[in-house]
């Protein structure tokens, strides 16, 4: 009698016994794989800034492109510089705005203030 | 790709919307459009006004903005004193608003010192022209 079998025998008697498993326990072992899977993903998250500088490496994971990135930036920065440049107009123009004031009620005749 | 193409453009168009855009958010204002009030504190530059720069416009609208809390004194100057101002060129008020600053700065006991002097100059000057007006032989 010959007990030994070869690997390819193996195979062929797993593949033969797969197609034989009830659809319940394929279902088992499909939500097995996707909680595997998801809980692979958890571990595989990266810093905070990190995908600015890495971008296309994982293709099935959420990631934007590079030129996104960048433009996302852009407009950030321009948000800011915006803000801060009417901040500083408004600031200017409140300031004028509390001197004529200041002028056109004060006591003193404007001429005092002209050349 | 075709999703990130559209994101990208949509950035883009932000950004330039809001860098052009800013600027240019208001523009004259025709006195019909006014509200009593400013309408009522800016009377004496009626005439002039649809004619007057932006800049002056929205400049003369922020004084406005603090008329209904002035005294009646204060509302008097205001007025009296609102074509003058309005008459001088950009370059005469900045001139004005420096000078004002400056003698903010001044110590509080010498700035009224000099206010008195001012004011009483001033009233020299009218009791003189007063006077002046009384000794004018009739024709």
């Amino acid at each position: 009698m010959k007990n030994e079998i070869d690997t390819h025998k193996i195979k062929e008697l797993l593949t033969i016994s797969t197609t034989q498993l009830t659809h319940e326990t394929l279902d088992k072992l499909r939500s097995a794989r996707t909680h595997a899977l998801n809980h692979q993903r958890v571990r595989h998250s990266v810093p905070v800034l990190a995908w600015l500088g890495h971008h296309g490496t994982h293709n099935n994971s959420f990631h934007f492109s590079k030129p996104l990135n960048w433009t996302i930036a852009a407009v950030f920065v321009a948000c800011l510089i915006s803000g801060a440049s009417l901040w500083r107009q408004y600031s200017i123009e409140h300031e004028i705005c509390d001197v004529d004031v200041a002028i056109l009620t004060d006591d003193m005749p404007i001429h005092v203030y002209l050349d | 790709m075709k999703q990130f193409r559209f994101f990208n453009l949509l950035a883009v168009a932000i950004a330039f919307s809001m860098l052009l855009g800013l600027p240019a958010y208001a523009g004259k204002l025709p006195w019909a459009m006014l509200t009593p009030i400013q309408q009522e504190a800016l009377a004496p530059v009626t005439q002039e006004w649809d004619s007057m720069p932006e800049k002056q416009q929205k400049r003369l609208l922020a004084t406005t903005k603090r008329y209904p809390q002035f005294t009646a004194n204060e509302k008097q100057r205001f007025l009296a004193r609102l074509t003058e101002w309005s008459k001088l060129t950009p370059e005469q008020r900045d001139r004005a608003r420096e000078k004002y600053k400056a003698l903010s700065k001044v110590p509080s006991d010498k700035r009224e010192e000099i206010k008195r002097m001012v004011l009483q100059q001033e009233a020299e000057k009218i009791s003189a022209a007063a006077s002046a007006v009384e000794n004018t032989p009739e024709k």
